[in-house]
């Protein structure tokens, strides 16, 4: 299972590389762009990104915050535990 | 009292580096509140002279990086790693006081000169227009702090890889210590180029060399490149020994193992390399080529992962623990959140194309503030508490550290991220005065009362300290922060005492 | 390495994402490092505390910059004394001025109006002020980058001739 999911990531990259690059060969002379659009665009695209993993990360942190304090109920300790370091 | 001063015992030099730093910080605070003061509207406020406006930020961010944060890491390091490696002492204690001991001459220099050419000092304007003798000052004392930085890595090098108890191996030492072994390391690698620089600037600004000065044949480029080369290395030997730190705390106040120390040393060593392979991304709007460009952005992405890793270990041994969350921990964790953030900020500034958007704004000036003052200062913080009843035996009031934890959360939170959103909107960095429309105005006054609340959680964070150390109740020294079952004894007893 | 797979899905994912994300960058500065064929060019001289503009034509402008809609523009970019940064925030352009040495830059405006020019890069005393303004007027006809150049008649800056180049 480790190895075949190494081999997916290995296959997965070149192919998302050439399918976000391929755009900028179409485009070369003829057509001239507005630079301010394209900036703004990938920022955009930049902020997709931050902000999708961002709600994730953070998420996972209130999750955690919230579900493993010392004050929940959940979380009392049952005694002595075995197999301390 | 007086014996501290002549003391070359690691603890005690410890504490000299902590307090010396701890001064820093709240001078180079109170610099931070006169510049948003300052820009709380356009027009000139309580600064008339453009001048004196370049000196105080100038001077703001040389203090904070070299007299607040290398120092205080350089204090807890001293004090806790010849304790973790188990041995007496550090490897050379009289070194290590000099070490300290340059810190105050480069500090005075610093602050009587209070030069105006930005912390960068970058040529031509370092050379042809900065006023001496502030421009000179700078330049020495940066030298001899520079000098203290690698008299001390050295130290840290020899004692944990020679002086660690012969029954101690490395792979069994806390990450603390990797932390600290890596960023020495690092220091002895990236600082001499810059100290090279240093003098390149100084003897053209004599007028005997010609080395950044176009009227001369110079280049200008080549200092950038020579300045980045150390201090983009050097931005994270600000961060690693917080990371450290982080990784001290967590796992104690998470009353959890950690999830994985084998990822903490890969994580630290890779971003310690990778760290070397992307300075040039200071550099995109010099006009450099597209494939220099490129190079550098591949270099800067690839070292997100290694901080990927350190986050994913941190969220991982919370996961299950038992978490307290008395002072230290808040800090850590609310450390946590705004380096995500200031991380995520990074990732949009090392896109080539957002440079035109990012590049010397405001932008850059909240991204970078997230990482010193949220992850950086926060795990400073969260630290100091933890440590001062080893330190002091006594315990500082929790109410209070718990207030400064969320005066401070807030308000950084409140001065930073709002900072990229001005910097979006085109507000240039280094600025005495800005357009006077909306929404800029606005956002600089946010920005202002987030510094507010933020200065004044760190005077009631010095009050503190302050006051318990000398009137705060005794700690139990066996559990100061009743944490219960114990991985590590909180005084760590020495073999040598 | 840890406690196994979430783990490394988890590395996996954050790097596919860099992946994406640096080659979008790539694809969007690949656009913009090359100016157009028949851009026009306009030096930018910048010295502490202002901006001076020179046309192909040998028009001089300083603090102010007059452009045509419509036409793309190759900025050459030096400095006088210091280091400084041309930058027109609404057009997303930013580029070093540094003396001894030129860069460039290049856009075509889209839209008339007037919009700011500021210095990105800290210069000294006035730097925080250190402004002009950017003109973008219409041509005499609109000039679109697709139709064939020649038959387009061009406004000269200084006689406001139009002109017609066969």
């Amino acid at each position: 299972m480790g190895i075949s999911l190494r081999h997916a990531v290995l296959l997965i990259v070149p192919v998302v590389v050439f399918s976000i690059i391929q755009p900028v060969f179409a485009q070369e002379s003829d057509n001239i762009i507005i630079n301010r659009v394209e900036v703004w665009g990938l920022f955009y695209k930049g902020m997709v990104v931050a902000f999708t993993i961002g709600a994730v990360i953070m998420g996972v942190i209130a999750y955690v915050v919230f579900r493993f304090r010392e004050s929940n109920p959940k979380n009392i300790p049952r005694g002595p535990q075995e197999g301390h370091r | 009292m007086w014996e501290i001063l002549f003391s070359t015992h690691h603890t005690d030099i410890g504490l000299l580096y902590i307090i010396l730093s701890l001064v820093a910080f709240m001078i180079g605070g109170a610099l931070a509140l006169v510049i948003r003061t300052e820009l709380f509207l356009p027009g000139a406020q309580i600064i008339t002279d453009p001048n004196t406006f370049h000196r105080i930020f100038t001077t703001h961010g040389t203090n904070m990086l070299f007299l607040w944060l290398l120092p205080f890491a350089a204090g807890v390091g001293n004090y806790l790693i010849p304790i973790m490696v188990k041995y007496k002492d550090m490897a050379w204690p009289k070194l290590n006081a000099v070490a300290f001991w340059m810190i105050p001459v480069g500090m005075a220099l610093v602050w009587l000169g209070m030069a105006d050419f930005t912390w960068y000092a970058t040529p031509p304007y370092s050379i042809l227009r900065a006023p001496g003798p502030a421009a000179e000052m700078w330049i020495f004392g940066l030298k001899i702090l520079g000098l203290s930085s690698i008299l001390g890595a050295i130290n840290f090098i020899v004692t944990i890889l020679k002086m660690k108890h012969p029954d101690l191996p490395l792979m069994k030492t806390s990450l603390f210590v990797w932390g600290t072994l890596v960023t020495s390391i690092m220091i002895l690698v990236a600082l001499p180029t810059f100290t090279a620089a240093l003098i390149m600037l100084f003897t053209d600004r004599l007028g005997v060399s010609g080395f950044f000065n176009p009227n001369m044949g110079g280049d200008p480029i080549a200092y950038q490149h020579l300045f980045w080369f150390t201090f983009h290395p050097e931005v994270y030997i600000f961060a690693i020994p917080a990371i450290g730190m982080a990784y001290e705390l967590i796992p104690r106040f998470a009353r959890k193992p950690l999830f994985s120390y084998q990822s903490g040393v890969t994580a630290f060593v890779l971003l310690a390399i990778v760290a070397f392979a992307s300075w040039a991304h200071h550099m995109y709007a010099t006009g450099m080529d597209f494939t220099m460009k490129t190079t550098f952005m591949v270099g800067t992405l690839a070292a997100v992962p290694a901080s990927a890793l350190h986050v994913f270990n941190w969220i991982a041994t919370m996961w299950g623990g038992r978490i307290k969350f008395s002072t230290p921990m808040s800090f850590v964790v609310g450390g946590l959140v705004l380096f995500f953030y200031a991380g995520a900020g990074g990732v949009v500034n090392s896109m080539m194309p957002l440079d035109f958007l990012t590049h010397d704004s405001y932008w850059v000036v909240g991204h970078f503030h997230l990482f010193v003052m949220g992850l950086i200062t926060f795990a400073f913080l969260g630290m100091i508490h933890y440590l001062f009843p080893l330190i002091t035996g006594r315990m500082y009031n929790e109410r209070v550290g718990m207030i400064t934890f969320w005066l401070l959360f807030v308000g950084v939170s409140m001065v930073f991220l709002t900072q990229h959103v001005l910097g979006l909107y085109g507000q240039p960095r280094r600025v005495f005065d800005y357009v006077p429309v909306e929404p800029l105005i606005i956002m600089n006054q946010i920005a202002t009362v987030g510094a507010m609340i933020s200065g004044s959680g760190a005077a009631l964070f010095m009050a503190n300290m302050i006051y318990s150390a000398g009137k705060g109740k005794p700690a139990d020294m066996r559990d100061p922060f009743k944490l219960g079952e114990q991985y590590f004894d909180y005084t760590r007893k020495e073999p040598h005492h | 390495m840890g406690h196994g797979m979430i783990e490394w899905v988890y590395v996996g994912v954050v790097i596919m994402l860099l992946v994406y994300l640096g080659a979008a960058a790539w694809d969007v500065e690949r656009l913009l490092d090359h100016p157009p064929k028949d851009s026009k060019v306009v030096r930018v001289i910048a010295q502490q505390w202002f901006w001076t503009f020179e046309h192909e034509d040998g028009t001089r402008e300083v603090g102010e910059l007059h452009l045509q809609k419509g036409v793309p523009y190759k900025f050459e970019v030096t400095a006088r004394d210091v280091n400084h940064a041309f930058n027109i925030p609404d057009l997303t352009v930013l580029i070093d001025a540094i003396p001894g040495r030129i860069n460039t830059v290049w856009v075509m405006p889209d839209a008339t109006g007037e919009y700011l020019i500021q210095c990105r890069e800290y210069c000294g005393f006035s730097h925080y002020q250190m402004r002009a303004k950017l003109i973008v007027e219409e041509g005499v006809s609109n000039v679109s980058a697709n139709i064939d150049a020649k038959d387009i008649p061009v406004v000269l800056p200084e006689t406001k001739a139009a002109v017609v180049s066969n």
